[in-house]
């Protein structure tokens, strides 16, 4: 469809480009428009109306940092089926073992973290 | 009946003619914008689609959502808004509610802007936190296409509605919904707050598990298609799997017969990057209001405009991967020849044709948002556990299995009729659990006494099994 293999650039660019234009001149319209009336209750931290205690820099669970290095695990697992599924009728059934292999350890991966409670919330 | 005939008025003239006049529109200004210079058909389709069809069909949801969850909770919805000058009959005129959407936003617009104290200290993350969220969602329409490609005008240009069609189509949907993550929670750390953090994380955290299956859910279409264009895709499925006459007329093969599996574990994904309700926690306004909560007027809109664009953009891409894009389910061909070709009616007024399959685009898309709103309503929030159980625990192994049995399906029938098979067999059997096992669940629940039912488990069985028999589905009764 395309005989110049630059042609969908200009547009995409554009696009971007107005999007991120778009997104500062709205939050900047917001602050030019809007009155200005700081106070000092105003300007304390919200916590639905009850005194605000501590401060945000706490330590919070780790599950959150395991769930991140599993999504760098799997994500990168999906990115390597995509051009092996764009490719996947010319390679056959070769292909489709080889990548049968590569999933099938990171599936041993997924049993391991599995048992090992890693997915689980509820304690 | 009078209203009957206002809602058929609607779904009939007034929205089809919408859509069909904005394709119509869109071909135009492509055409005028590729006289200009080389690739302009694609700047001039960021004006009329991005900027007026997706924008405008965003903001009617936000009031669309409220009224169908007014039409649904047995409430009449917003209909105070009005104008305060003029005539009378301005000053009385409701128009069902749409003077809400400018009140909103020119309330958001005209509201102070303040940072709360403990933001001031990361000033330039707080004011980056909405740009970030907002502006990956506004460009991710950049390769849905939403109309086909005809000949147009004197100099026969090739216009086709899509602003640029890339070799990576679905890879640059994957590359940029992905950035929305750090809108979220670089607003949550920066914010400050505990109840923001909270959300930040557990909004980055949700986004990140369900970006896996995101992933997953598109790969059997990928291997089905040989592609990862969308323009290509929804050309893909204008061939028929099973003609059942002589004539046009069979059983086209969409994404959703081929993929059903692909289609729920996507759109479920999906919806949960959308951060709407069942998936919604990070935000859990009845407990820690989320990650936006430290922020006021036009920069807490970005958030939530962004959230009603995403539900379009999501709806636009499910529609050009599983729902056939802006073909007719059968019969294209026919009707192309019967109008179109030499010596009949509409021969040399190809943007007639190309704006009418827009309209069915558009009106498809409508169809998935108001499926989305419908879901929205429906489901009460899930626990965060359950959020991670679903992620992990079913979607990821579901989309495993499903890349491996679509790749055989596939090798060994490469016509993709066994495909087909098993996609519609597995679809009957998702409608078949969807409406027989309501009812089913919910005896055996009363049963256990797990619900905390146990006292009213008659009464409860009963009233559960009506719905179920009655309308089979999850919509609710109309009369």
């Amino acid at each position: 469809m395309n005989p110049d293999p630059l042609a969908p650039y200009l547009p995409m660019a554009v696009l971007l480009l107005l999007g991120g234009v778009l997104a500062v001149v709205i939050s900047f319209l917001a602050s030019f428009l809007g009155p200005k009336k700081p106070t000092l209750q105003k300007a304390t931290t919200f916590e639905a109306g009850s005194e605000s205690s501590g401060h945000a820099r706490q330590r919070f669970a780790v599950k959150f940092y395991v769930v991140a290095l599993l999504f760098i695990v799997f994500d990168v697992e999906a990115v390597f089926l995509y051009p092996w599924a764009v490719k996947f009728r010319d390679l056959g059934w070769f292909g489709y073992g080889e990548m049968a292999v590569f999933a099938a350890t990171l599936v041993v991966g997924l049993a391991y973290v599995w048992k090992k409670g890693a997915l689980d919330w509820e304690t | 009946m009078k209203r009957i005939l206002m809602v058929l008025f609607w779904m009939v003239l007034v929205i089809p003619g919408a859509f069909f006049g904005i394709s119509a529109a869109a071909y135009w200004v492509a055409y005028f914008f590729e006289g200009l210079f080389r690739g302009g058909a694609g700047v001039g389709n960021i004006l009329v689609l991005v900027l007026a069809a997706v924008m405008i069909v965003a903001t009617l949801l936000t009031l669309a959502e409220r009224k169908w969850s007014a039409a649904m909770q047995d409430r009449v919805g917003p209909n105070r808004a009005h104008i305060e000058a003029g005539p009378t009959f301005i000053q009385k005129m409701r128009l069902g509610g749409l003077l809400h959407i400018p009140a909103d936003v020119l309330k958001m617009l005209w509201k102070e802007d303040f940072m709360p104290a403990g933001a001031r200290s990361n000033r330039f993350l707080f004011n980056l936190a909405p740009m970030l969220a907002f502006a990956p969602v506004f460009v991710l329409f950049c390769v849905v296409p939403a109309g086909p490609m005809i000949t147009l005008g004197e100099q026969a240009r090739k216009i086709a509605l899509i602003v640029s069609n890339p070799d990576f189509g679905l890879l640059y949907v994957f590359a940029i919904a992905s950035l929305a993550v750090y809108g979220t929670s670089l607003a949550g750390w920066s914010s400050n707050n505990k109840f923001a953090l909270l959300g930040g994380v557990r909004a980055s955290s949700q986004m990140i598990s369900y970006e896996v299956a995101l992933g997953l859910g598109l790969v059997g279409m990928m291997m089905t298609f040989s592609t990862v264009r969308l323009f290509d895709m929804t050309e893909a499925q204008t061939q028929y799997l099973w003609k059942f006459t002589d004539g046009d007329f069979g059983l086209p093969a969409w994404g959703i017969f081929l993929q059903p599996v692909g289609f729920l574990l996507f759109f479920a994904a999906a919806f949960a990057e959308t951060k709407r309700a069942p998936f919604d926690v990070p935000e859990g306004e009845s407990e820690i209001i989320g990650y936006f909560v430290e922020y006021s007027g036009m920069r807490f809109g970005l958030f939530m405009i962004s959230e009603f664009v995403e539900v379009v953009v999501l709806a636009a891409i499910c529609t050009a991967i599983f729902f056939g894009g802006w073909h007719l389910p059968f019969g294209e061909k026919a009707l192309y020849a019967e109008l179109f070709t030499q010596g009949k009616v509409f021969y040399g007024h190809q943007w007639i044709w190309g704006a009418f399959l827009g309209s069915i685009f558009w009106l498809k898309v409508l169809a998935l948002c108001w499926v989305q709103l419908l879901i929205r309503w429906t489901f009460p929030r899930f626990r965060y556990d359950q959020i991670q159980t679903l992620g992990w625990k079913m979607l990821l192994p579901a989309g495993l299995v499903n890349v491996f049995v679509t790749g055989a399906l596939v090798l060994w029938d490469p016509s993709l009729r066994w495909l087909a098979v098993l996609g519609i067999a597995v679809l009957v059997a998702i409608v078949a659990l969807a409406t027989l096992g309501t009812g089913g669940e919910e005896a055996a629940h009363a049963h256990d006494g797990h619900g905390g039912h146990g006292a009213d488990a008659h009464g409860h069985d009963a009233h559960a099994s009506v719905p179920a028999h009655v309308s089979g589905a999850i919509a609710p009764s109309t009369h």
